[in-house]
């Protein structure tokens, strides 16, 4: 135990250091309050110190003695004393303060209320307040627990209380209160809220709380606690918890300094924006642009994730290196509603607006100013003028520029950029200025203008109703081509209608399986999809290029008939497509549109005045100071209209009238001429025009030759018909598989043209549904139970449908040959059974040769396989042909005994070259089943083997040659309308446009995967490019094969298959052949390869595409 | 006036207006269809095809062009062009016979 002196010491110490503590504190709540004044704290602080300071000098006077001298009755008051004056010094040093700072914040909460700044100051006052009491309090805290820790009874008795009071009390100062605090005083509340309710007796009210208040006064302090702080009566009053409390004063400094945008209400409310004149209309106005902001700021936000979203799945397609296009956006349900909110805000602005003006006018009316009717028409004028500008237009225009705002930066920039043109016409009709708006409609924003106008039109346009006839009736003849371009657009439309309609429900199967995750073989079959996707999409080019001649045919008619007339029957009438057809219906009514057109009209012109030559001729001879003369004269109509449509054929069959007036009359000459004729005919072998026929030329161009023979006038149609819009022509030409080839190449063709077979005219459904070999039968090309049972036909024939329905055959000198059971081929028949087969015998030192060898080079003596599309023309009489149970090989084109071996599945005959410098107009490919079946099967040749025997450098390129024709078979298929689906195995006019434009341009491989790598290549009118290069891609997939520098194209994918023939790559006929032929050892194939090859396959196997 | 655009504002019920009032709301309603298409198209291009976009409309080129353009990027033009239209006739003819209702 230490002496008196020196627990004095002590003493003194401790005291010196609470005082400079407390002073210390004093000054830093002074600081935080921003007090800089001496005030009545200071000086009480000075007296403490004073008192402090003499107690301490009392102290080492020694007239003070410690309590522990309390034992010396002599020293024992001091203590008391000390006690006393201590307590006391710091109670009032603690009241002082309290008052101080409450003093200071009233004075500065005063200021507070007058204004929103000060409420700010306020917040921030009360924020720092809590945080400087917190500290003192903490403070206070640790006094406390060095005081309770050091042992000192009189410290315990004496200052532990007074700190905790001290502590209570700041704690009260702090404008939040604790939550247990604040819970027990709401619960305060609520009970007594619920007293009174209870309607208890005022006296008794009033007693119990006096007892309440005696009893919190005995305990001694608490009673404070239940004090609501001064800063809540003036901010918060009606706060309820500290957090709550807190909060709010948290959010008006952060609305201060972070402020939100103010909704266009809060704003009107602040007197921030000038109100509008309309805001006498009840508030409308202002409640409109509150909907509409909420709305377009909802469909923005949409919009915009719509837009992150899309760009994010974008970049996968990308990836998987499928074609990237974008969903619509679609507004939520939330949004919608807004939107209609938004809508039916703008129905009552537009009400107020309306009864607002009836009310002005009635007043009118009222006052006699203006009459009843006159106030009903500027009623009507108003609505359709003025309110139709504000609550359409202006707020359309409203909507699309908030929107814009929002966009992307350079969707923003080139929006504006294209708008601009309208932007300024809008401001130069606002100022009325003619001159202006002429300025500008003579700059290029004018076009801008006039495409705007021009969409809307074609829009309202593909409706087939009143506007449709607008259009017809009123663009007049050099709007014809529009209007045909029209017409071109909406068969794109359906198209792509059709088509967006499959590939979002592709799309979406994708998305979903991403989302799901993928394995490899799941992959891949998203990937198959999307490549049948593809092949849809190829089909509908071909539709397309269809509702393109119905666009012609648009054009044609109009020159012909007269444009409005024409074009307004067409977009009126039934035949026209609408917008609810599907792509087939589409393509059933282009057709009959087209035959309307093309074949009733511009071809009947043709027909018509190639018949009228061909009269001439037949007349010839009785008018022979004439003939030549009309000739000439009819010659020239047909140039003419070759060149101005079917204008002329009016005029035409005018003249053709009157050459036969002057002849004496038509009928009877033609009466006259047709028995003579058909019993030449039948004598000749060349025509076998039935009687009752009307002759028709075939739908090819006619050719004009003023010295053509004579021809019996039963070909001729004396005066064209009046159009039929029955059927269209179509032809094919005689397979060298004889008749029922023809027939199937035929059935095929027209299903092209009639998708639904009912609704073909009768003869073509004939065709369409009927067997083939019947139809040979009925049509006399083939008749068993004769000897001589096959036609003979020959390379150059054609059996065709014409306009009219009818079937007919023409042979190689143009004579036409119109067929019926009745009458059917006239032609030579032959026996099979006996003529040919010799030359299908193999002989038995032939050789298989490359198809690619030239005959002409070739010895004679030395058989050889021959490619079938190897000078067979020019050497017909001396090369093999084909032979066939169905065919009938002439008795002129008999095979020379030297050459006979034939080589039956070289379907292609593919030459270097060949297959990219075909006929632009027919199906340049050669399909299978012309070129290819024009070399009889004869299974005993095994030629395919005998390839392999041979299996040297030229063997595997004819192999590969046949691998590509096959794949681009399969690729580019043939649609098949009438079975639905695709016929594999011939190639299509676009493949054929497709090889062309590559030689044409000398496309090199690394131009096409330089194209692919930055998803360049589309499928445009100038060929199949898209297909063509994921064609490509899967070869080098495939093979990993790349072009070299400078390869031609063509020559790449030869090479490519190539090497998948020679490294076993390739489908599965082809990889059991090449085992048989490793098998043989004429291959060798290391262990690698093959192991990469069995992968392949197996893939091949399990789904049918390369990896 | 355009005889064309005329049976346009008739669609449209303007018969009343002037000629020249007819004309200019049609060329802003003409507007507002086009650039509601060209924000749904220009959402459907690639970056570079809005690039090439841009600097076509620099050039001083026929409407048809532009529609060509637009066309081979944006396959589903004329969907589009057809829904901003009837969305546009369907809500003003809503709005205005709402409006107009005794």
């Amino acid at each position: 135990m230490s002496t008196p002196e020196e627990y004095n010491k002590i003493r003194i110490k401790k005291l010196e250091k609470k005082l400079e503590k407390n002073h210390a504190r004093q000054i830093k709540i002074k600081d935080e309050l921003g007090l800089s004044e001496k005030g009545s704290s200071d000086a009480e602080l000075d007296l403490m110190t004073q008192e402090a300071q003499e107690t301490i000098g009392k102290i080492e006077a020694g007239t003070i003695h410690t309590p522990e001298a309390t034992v010396t009755p002599e020293i024992s008051p001091a203590p008391v004393i000390l006690s006393k004056s201590l307590d006391e010094t710091l109670d009032e040093m603690e009241v002082k303060a309290r008052a101080s700072i409450k003093e200071n914040a009233d004075a500065i909460a005063d200021k507070a209320l007058k204004g929103n700044q000060e409420e700010i100051d306020a917040s921030t006052i009360r924020i720092n307040q809590h945080n400087t009491l917190k500290e003192n309090i903490d403070e206070l805290q640790k006094i406390r627990d060095t005081v309770t820790t050091s042992n000192d009874q009189s410290f315990g008795d004496t200052l532990v209380p007074q700190i905790d009071n001290k502590i209570s009390e700041l704690k009260n100062l702090n404008p939040y209160k604790s939550p247990e605090v604040e819970t027990s005083e709401k619960e305060a509340r609520e009970n007594e809220n619920v007293e009174t309710q209870e309607d208890v007796e005022p006296e008794t009210a009033e007693d119990e709380n006096t007892e309440i208040q005696e009893q919190t006064d005995e305990e001694g302090g608490e009673q404070e606690e239940t004090e609501i702080p001064f800063e809540n009566h003036i901010t918060n009053p009606k706060a309820d918890t500290v957090n709550e409390l807190y909060k709010s004063d948290e959010n008006s400094l952060n609305s201060t300094f972070n402020p939100r945008e103010k909704t266009i209400g809060e704003a009107y409310q602040e007197g921030g924006i000038e109100k509008k004149p309309e805001i006498v209309f009840d508030g409308k106005y202002e409640l409109l642009v509150e909907k509409r902001t909420k709305y377009i700021e909802a469909k923005n936000s949409e919009l915009g994730s719509h837009r992150e979203t899309q760009e994010k799945l974008n970049s996968i397609r990308k990836f998987f290196a499928l074609f990237s296009t974008r969903k619509k956006f679609t507004e939520s349900y939330e949004t919608q509603k807004l939107h209609n909110e938004y809508l039916n805000e703008r129905v009552a602005y537009g009400k107020n607006l309306r009864e607002a003006k009836k009310s002005e006018l009635s007043e009118k009316v009222s006052s006699s100013q203006i009459t009843q009717e006159e106030a009903l028409r500027i009623l009507d004028q108003y609505t359709e003028g003025e309110l139709f500008e504000k609550i359409i237009i202006e707020e359309q225009e409203t909507i699309q520029s908030l929107e814009l705002k929002k966009s992307p930066t350079k969707i923003k920039m080139i929006v504006e950029k294209a708008m601009g043109g309208i932007g300024q016409l809008k401001e130069a009709y606002k100022q009325s200025t003619p001159e202006a708006i002429q300025k500008i409609l003579g700059n290029r924003y004018s076009r801008t203008v006039a495409l705007g106008l021009f969409w809307s039109v074609i829009s309202f346009a593909s409706i087939p109703s009143a506007v449709g006839r607008i259009a017809g009736s009123l663009i007049g003849g050099t709007g014809a081509v529009a209007v045909g371009k029209g017409i071109d657009k909406i068969g794109d439309s359906l198209i792509n209608t059709e088509s967006a309609l499959r590939e979002k429900a592709t799309k979406n199967q994708f998305e979903t399986e991403m989302v799901l995750g993928l394995d490899g073989s799941s992959l891949q079959k998203v990937i198959a999809r999307y490549e049948k996707n593809r092949k849809f999409e190829s089909n509908a080019r071909k539709i397309k290029t269809i509702t393109k001649l119905l666009a012609q045919t648009g054009t044609a008619i109009a020159l012909g008939r007269g444009a409005s007339t024409a074009i307004s029957d067409f977009v009126n009438s039934d035949q026209f497509i609408t917008p609810k057809d599907t792509i087939f219906d589409a393509v059933k009514k282009a057709d009959l549109i087209k035959n309307a057109v093309t074949q009733n009209a511009l071809h009947e012109i043709k027909t018509g005045i190639n018949g009228a030559i061909k009269n001439v001729g037949e007349i010839g001879s009785k008018l022979p100071d004439n003939a030549n003369e009309v000739k000439e004269s009819l010659k020239e109509f047909f140039e003419n209209t070759k060149e101005s449509g079917g204008e002329i054929l009016d005029k035409a069959k005018d003249k053709i009238d009157e050459i036969r007036e002057s002849l004496g009359g038509s009928d009877s000459a033609q009466d006259t001429t047709s028995a003579q004729t058909e019993e030449l005919e039948i004598e000749q072998g060349k025509v076998t025009t039935p009687a009752e026929e009307t002759p028709s030329t075939p739908p090819t161009e006619p050719k004009i030759e003023p010295s053509q023979p004579e021809i019996p006038k039963e070909e001729i149609s004396p005066v064209p018909r009046t159009p039929t819009f029955e059927t269209s022509a179509v032809s094919v030409e005689a397979d060298n598989l004889g008749a029922i080839e023809t027939f199937k190449d035929l059935k095929e063709k027209l299903a092209l043209s009639y998708p639904d077979s009912k609704l073909a005219p009768e003869n073509v459904r004939e065709i369409l549904e009927g067997d083939p070999t019947k139809l040979a039968i009925k049509y006399g090309f083939y008749n068993p139970s004769q000897s001589a049972e096959s036609a003979l036909m020959q390379k150059g024939e054609e059996i065709g449908i014409d306009t009219k329905g009818n079937l007919y055959f023409k042979d190689t000198n143009g004579t036409v040959d119109y067929l019926s059971q009745e009458k059917g081929f006239g032609g030579k028949m032959a026996d099979l059974d006996s003529a040919p087969k010799a030359s299908t015998t193999p002989d038995q030192n032939i050789r298989s040769i490359n198809p690619n060898d030239e005959i002409e080079n070739s010895p004679n003596t030395l058989p050889k396989s021959i490619n079938p599309s190897d000078g067979i023309e020019n050497q017909q009489n001396s090369l093999p042909k084909s032979v066939d149970p169905n065919d009938a090989i002439a008795p002129q084109k008999t095979i020379p005994d030297t050459i006979k071996s034939i080589n039956p599945n070289d379907e292609i005959g593919f030459r270097k070259n060949t297959f990219y410098t075909q006929d632009p107009e027919i199906d340049a490919m050669t399909p299978r089943n012309s070129l290819s079946s024009s070399v009889p099967a004869t299974p005993e040749t095994p030629t395919t083997r005998e390839l392999l025997n041979a299996l040297d450098a030229k063997g595997i390129h004819t192999l590969a040659e046949k691998e590509f024709t096959k794949d681009i078979d399969s690729v580019f298929q043939k649609p098949n309308f009438l079975m639905g689906g695709s016929t594999p195995g011939t190639q299509t006019e676009e493949w054929a446009r497709t090889l062309r434009f590559i030689e044409e341009k000398k496309v090199t491989g690394n131009h096409i995967f330089e194209a692919l790598d930055s998803n360049a290549l589309q499928n445009t009118e100038q060929g199949e490019f898209f297909t063509l290069g994921e064609y490509v891609r899967s070869l080098k997939n495939t093979t990993g094969l790349l072009p070299n520098d400078g390869e031609l194209l063509k020559d790449y994918i030869l090479r490519a298959q190539e090497y998948k023939i020679e490294h076993k790559i390739n489908s599965e006929d082809m990889l059991k052949i090449i085992d048989d032929a490793e098998k043989q050892g004429r291959l060798n194939i290391d262990e690698p390869t093959r192991n990469k090859i069995r992968v392949r396959r197996n893939a091949i196997d399990t789904d049918d595409v390369y990896n | 006036m355009n005889p064309l655009l005329q049976k346009i504002g008739e669609e449209f019920g303007l018969s009343t207006l002037s000629p020249e009032k007819q004309t200019e709301l049609l060329t802003r309603i003409g507007g507002v269809i086009y650039q509601s298409v060209l924000m749904r198209a220009l959402d459907q291009m690639t970056e570079d095809e809005q690039d090439a976009f841009d600097t076509l409309l620099e050039k001083n080129i026929e409407p048809e062009e532009i529609f060509s353009f637009l066309k081979e990027k944006v396959p589903t033009i004329e969907t589009i062009i057809k829904e901003e239209s009837d969305a546009f006739k369907k809500e003003m003819v809503d709005t205005m016979s709402k409006v107009a209702e005794e």
